[in-house]
């Protein structure tokens, strides 16, 4: 399963259940953000567990953070544990941990150097 | 007779700027060629972050809040024809960005309730309430996130029935290079 545009790209990993964000995501709209989420919320119901790995994401916009924190409604409501790494180097990515990781305990988010 | 009106926290400069970059926008063009919002919010960016030591750090926090900002006039502007200005002015221990542009009254009236929360440390609790219920989370965002100051000045109607708004986020320039 792949959505890609010239900006950025949503790919599944060699493992079931991982995925990998790249480049620049900045879409304009929810719609286009459940779009390009759309093979992950699928994915939250047929595994007990998920990883995205969003390191590799130089910016995300808040409607991006708005239609992750909806992938993390869905996994929560599907009883899925999701998994979320980052890196320290990328500014946002180090707010979004603090943030995601207050209002959704049940989220595992490690931030690498 | 128009009055100018303050919404949430609003501080003005105590000196010029060190530095910095403004430039007129056409909103029509950012909503038919979206990605040309983080082109704008980029060059700003890029243009300011001399000014800065750590400037990879820099770049990446100012070009977050400038699109913000830039998406905000795309997305809420009463005429997509009618020019926007955006800037960034570094003024030492502080960085102030800001849109301003003729907004949509119903985005006015969405910052009459946002900002004067944001401006009482509440940015928090906003941001969870937002989440919840589905609205935007951008202005909430950079307050919580990046401990910014967030308010704006709206100028009242005049007889072609526009309000201008002038949307400013103030930033430390610790905050700019997470020191």
């Amino acid at each position: 399963m792949k959505s890609e545009r010239a900006d950025y790209s949503v790919d599944a990993g060699q493992s079931p259940g991982t995925w990998l964000l790249r480049g620049v995501m900045r879409l304009d709209s929810p719609e286009a953000y459940a779009r390009a989420f759309e093979p992950i919320v699928a994915s939250l119901a047929k595994l007990p567990s998920i990883s995205i790995d969003l390191s590799q994401v130089v910016f995300l916009n808040s409607s991006g953070i708005r239609a992750l924190a909806d992938v993390l409604l869905v996994a929560r409501e599907k009883r899925c544990q999701v998994k979320l790494f980052g890196s320290a180097a990328v500014p946002w990515q180090k707010k979004l941990a603090s943030s995601l990781t207050a209002l959704f305990p049940e989220i595992v988010m490690r931030i690498d150097r | 007779m128009s009055t100018l009106t303050v919404l949430g926290a609003f501080p003005e400069a105590s000196a010029q700027p060190l530095s910095a970059i403004e430039m007129d926008l056409v909103p029509i063009d950012l909503v038919t060629e979206w990605r040309r919002c983080g082109m704008i919010a980029d060059f700003m960016a890029d243009y300011m972050v001399p000014g800065f030591e750590q400037r990879e750090t820099a770049r990446s926090v100012l070009s977050t809040v400038m699109n913000e900002l830039v998406e905000n006039a795309a997305k809420f502007s009463a005429d997509t024809r009618s020019p926007a200005r955006a800037s960034i002015r570094h003024h030492g221990e502080v960085v102030h960005l800001e849109v301003r542009n003729e907004a949509t009254e119903k985005h006015v009236q969405s910052l009459r309730e946002l900002l004067p929360v944001l401006a009482h440390d509440e940015a928090t609790a906003v941001f969870r309430q937002r989440l919840q219920d589905r609205r935007g989370l951008g202005l909430a965002l950079l307050a919580r996130d990046y401990g910014a100051t967030v308010g704006a000045t709206v100028l009242p109607a005049g007889p072609d029935g526009r309000v201008t708004v002038c949307l400013r986020v103030v930033l430390s320039a610790a905050e700019v290079e997470q020191r």
